[in-house]
């Protein structure tokens, strides 16, 4: 099998959203969700290349300033001012949950060989195997982890493998749609920032698993 | 398709009386303090007068046009049609309408909240538009939109004394009882649209294999609608709400509205399953049988006069059915009776219960009760609520010269007619028997209202209340009071011009059985009019010269109370002790318990207290609706349980729908 460069970038991109799942430090998590953005802003850019769809470079740009410098740069600061280093306990433990993830991938795999309409394109699923698997790193994310931060980490992984099947299936959405997109994202994390600082104000704690009012 | 001048004239009529709903519907929205409800009831009036005199100019033909198709419902325009089977109908809410209109001001001006006045106006013109247009509704979607508004706006008004708890859990069970029935007609709609592709009402034909479920979904929906046996329970408890002159309204077109929709759609559309016929058949006996003993048991005026309809649309909904089978049968003649009867008994039966209900609101305006055992005695301060309650209960009890007596006896004679057709012997069988029971329903009919009118209107008043009952605001009659005396006269006056109202009534009955050569007047022979006139004249002249004579010598006496003491009005015959004989027959279905408990030193020759006790366990709701709303609410409350609270939890629910969705989009 011969990688395509973007598929091969694709897959970076998933790769390292799996090692998001092996560790429960805050930071480096946090590390890995910047590189693994870095890469899909790659991705980006170089289906801009290939398809010559100019308004695909800004989006990449935006996505690199964005998602993968700006978002975890504040996420780091909230981290630093609530003291919060690790996350505290996971439902499955951390090296379980990253193999559990590396299965993902092969089960990414095997759907995207079933998605109708793809199959005359053979060349865009590897794409969206890696799309797929890291939609699922991130629901494992946000489904073991307990650290209200980890949610948010997870949040943000799901949101880029929509934006990644997105982009390599149909070779981008409209700017506007794209930068709309970014800032809502943006405007998330802004609020789940915020909302983390009252949590541990008021709980001394991080840990939704212990937030169970969600009900009548 | 507006180019005869008739056809213009009637559209124009129909849509300016919207039209001027609609606008009192925004003045009473806007400026409610300011304006005068003397000025919104003239709107209704003229709204109400508009629709009947359209009613009058496209009597006898078919008008369709499409002055609304500005509004449209995505899947198809509001379009009108006014075909002879809408016209009565129509002609109905325009009496109707005139006689809340007339009754509105007098109610509204003893409401002490502005925000209840408001309430009511605005209701009551969304309840006539929405009627209006579910009449003149050309196709399904146009229907279901305007019916929709209808059953809400009724539901509204079911629930306008809402802070009692009585009224909330009417309006529940209403609305419960409406939800059901749009469900069961959309479904209908769709599959018929599924099956001929088109929206128009007029296009789907019933005689088809393939309609046979729309047919049975049709017949339910109707039957929960109309208040049908089982589905009647909603019935005795939101008939009786709403606020007094809509009251008419209500009971009169609600149930009437449902029975349109099934002529309009299985009689019109030559329905042929004579499953569907046996069906109406049964639970259209079965209801009349069930209204009419729950209304004699029943000590609430109006909960009464709603079982009373539970009875009334079973026969009608019998008549329906007979009307189906002889077009099985290809029985053209008994058909055309059997539609005749029912076009004839709803009409009839929607004036007649307004009529009630007017004077029941009369009743409760003066004394504030409904309860039988504390009226009593009311002839003598309300003499013209008295008179038009009279009259309206002859009426309903189908006696002679009254308007019922030919419907029902249109009922008689399409079962002694098929009795001896040429139709399978079960059938003729069972059309005698049908004759025995509607006997026997009229007979406890007029055993229940003459408990009515008995214990509400005569005797002493059992209240004080009731002893110092004012019949209106004013010194002469008031507007409820007209309201009362002009449906009275409309019952009078089409129950002595029968054959007029039937030949009337005649290019109706044409378009639901395809008969030409109908005359409507041969329906009924007996020449009532002729005979309630020489009747009158002979009791007149009697009373006259007989007995008019005596009345000069009139003296008063102490009533002999049998050497039993001074007789109070505790002596008196209640409501339950009337109806009680009757109530002992039938115990085993209205489960009535009676206990009796003496007590005394020597409790057999003179006891100090007797206490009697009667109790009514409903059957149906007991036995059926509280098991199945017991399963509800248990898997409801197990539903619960998924909603677990926590964060985890939730994402892998959304998680798993997720993989489910891929993995049936992907069929792995």
């Amino acid at each position: 099998m011969i990688l395509d460069t973007f598929e091969a970038l694709a897959m970076v991109a998933a790769i390292f959203a799996i090692l998001i799942l092996g560790t429960t430090h805050l930071r480096t998590n946090l590390s890995f969700y910047s590189l693994h953005t870095m890469a899909i802003a790659a991705v980006t850019a170089w289906i801009a290349s290939i398809t010559h769809e100019d308004h695909l470079y800004l989006v990449a740009a935006g996505v690199f300033i964005i998602k993968s410098c700006s978002i975890p740069w504040f996420l780091n600061s909230v981290i630093k001012k609530i003291n919060v280093g690790t996350d505290g306990g996971a439902f499955i433990a951390a090296p379980l949950s990253m193999h559990l993830g590396a299965l993902m991938l092969g089960l990414s795999f095997m759907i995207s060989q079933q998605i109708p309409g793809l199959i005359g394109e053979a060349d865009s699923r590897l794409g969206s195997t890696a799309a797929m698997s890291i939609l699922f790193s991130g629901v494992l994310l946000m489904l073991t982890r307990r650290a209200a931060i980890s949610q948010i980490v997870g949040f943000l992984v799901i949101e880029n493998g929509i934006y990644l099947f997105a982009v390599t299936q149909t070779h981008g959405m409209p700017l506007m749609i794209e930068m709309g997109l970014l800032l809502e994202v943006l405007v998330a994390v802004m609020v789940a920032g915020l909302l983390l600082f009252n949590i541990k104000k008021s709980f001394e704690h991080i840990d939704v698993s212990q937030l169970t009012e969600l009900k009548d | 398709m507006i180019n005869d001048p008739t056809t213009f004239s009637a559209a124009n009529l129909f849509t300016s009386a919207s039209a001027i709903w609609l606008g009192g519907l925004a003045i009473s929205a806007v400026g409610r303090e300011k304006v005068k409800s003397n000025f919104l009831a003239f709107l209704m009036l003229a709204g109400a007068l508009l629709t009947l005199s359209g009613a009058a100019i496209s009597w006898n033909q078919s008008i369709e046009y499409n002055q609304l198709q500005y509004i449209c419902f995505g899947l198809a325009r509001a379009d009108s049609l006014v075909d002879p089977l809408s016209v009565p109908f129509l002609a109905l809410l325009g009496l109707l309408g005139s006689a809340t209109a007339i009754a509105s001001p007098c109610h509204t001006a003893a409401l002490n909240s502005q925000g209840k006045r408001g309430h009511y106006w605005k209701l009551s013109f969304i309840f006539l538009i929405g009627m209006q247009q579910v009449l003149l509704a050309a196709n399904g979607i146009a229907f279901l939109v305007f019916w929709e508004i209808m059953s809400l706006s009724s539901a509204a008004l079911v629930a306008s004394d809402h802070i009692r708890h009585r009224a909330q859990r009417a309006a529940f069970a209403y609305l419960t009882a409406t939800r059901i029935s749009t469900a069961l007609i959309t479904a209908a709609f769709l599959w018929m649209h599924h099956n001929t592709g088109s929206w128009s009402l007029s296009a789907w034909h019933f005689g088809t294999e393939q309609s046979l479920v729309a047919a049975f979904f049709l017949l339910f929906a109707v039957c929960t609608k109309a208040g049908v046996w089982p589905m009647h329970v909603w019935l005795p408890l939101a008939y009786p709400e709403p606020p007094g002159p809509t009251s008419a309204l209500f009971s009169g077109l609600v149930g009437n509205m449902a029975i349109f929709l099934l002529m309009r759609l299985l009689l019109a559309g030559q329905c042929s399953h004579l499953s569907i016929a046996y069906a109406a058949i049964a639970l259209g006996t079965i209801s009349s049988l069930w209204g009419v003993l729950f209304a004699l048991m029943e000590r609430d005026l109006k909960k009464l006069l709603a079982y009373s309809t539970v009875e009334n649309m079973g026969i009608i909904l019998t008549a329906i059915g007979v009307a189906i089978l002889a077009h099985c049968h290809n029985l053209t003649a008994i058909a055309t009776l059997a539609a005749a009867a029912a076009l004839f008994h709803t009409l009839n039966h929607g004036l007649v219960k307004a009529l009630l209900f007017l004077g029941a609101a009369s009743v409760e305006r003066a004394v504030h009760t409904r309860e039988l055992t504390a009226l009593g005695g009311l002839a003598k301060n309300m003499p013209w609520t008295m008179l038009c309650f009279f009259i309206g209960s002859l009426s309903i009890c189908a006696m002679p010269p009254m308007n019922c007596f030919a419907s029902k006896w249109l009922v008689y004679q399409t079962f002694f007619q098929l009795s001896y057709a040429n139709a399978p012997i079960l059938e003729r069988a069972m059309s005698l028997a049908m004759v025995g029971i509607l006997a026997f329903v009229g007979a406890l009919s007029l055993a229940c209202f003459t408990k009515a009118v008995g214990i509400a209107f005569l005797g002493r008043p059992r209240s004080n209340a009731a002893a110092k009952a004012k019949e209106s605001t004013t010194n002469g009659p008031d507007g409820l009071i007209i309201a009362q005396l002009l449906l009275a006269v409309a019952c009078v006056m089409i129950g002595t011009s029968v054959p007029i109202a039937l030949d009337g009534l005649a290019p109706a009955v044409r378009q639901l059985t395809h008969d030409q050569f109908l005359v409507g007047s041969s329906l009924f022979p007996i020449p009532q009019g002729q005979l309630a006139l020489v009747g009158g004249i002979l009791v007149s002249s009697i009373y006259l010269f007989v007995l008019g004579r005596r009345s000069a010598e009139v003296k008063s006496y102490i009533t002999w109370d049998c050497g039993f003491g001074p007789l109070s009005t505790r002596a008196e015959e209640t409501g339950s002790s009337f109806s009680h004989p009757i109530g002992r027959i039938f115990s085993q279905i209205l489960q009535l318990k009676v206990t009796t408990e003496i007590s005394g030193k020597d409790r057999r020759h003179f006891p100090e207290s007797v206490r009697v006790e009667t109790f009514m366990t409903p059957i149906l709701e007991t036995k059926l609706y509280r098991p199945v709303m017991g399963i509800f609410d248990w898997l409801s409350s197990s539903l619960v349980r998924l909603q677990t609270g926590s964060i985890h939890i939730h994402l892998l629910y959304v998680f798993l729908t997720m993989v489910l969705l891929v993995f049936l989009g992907t069929n792995i």
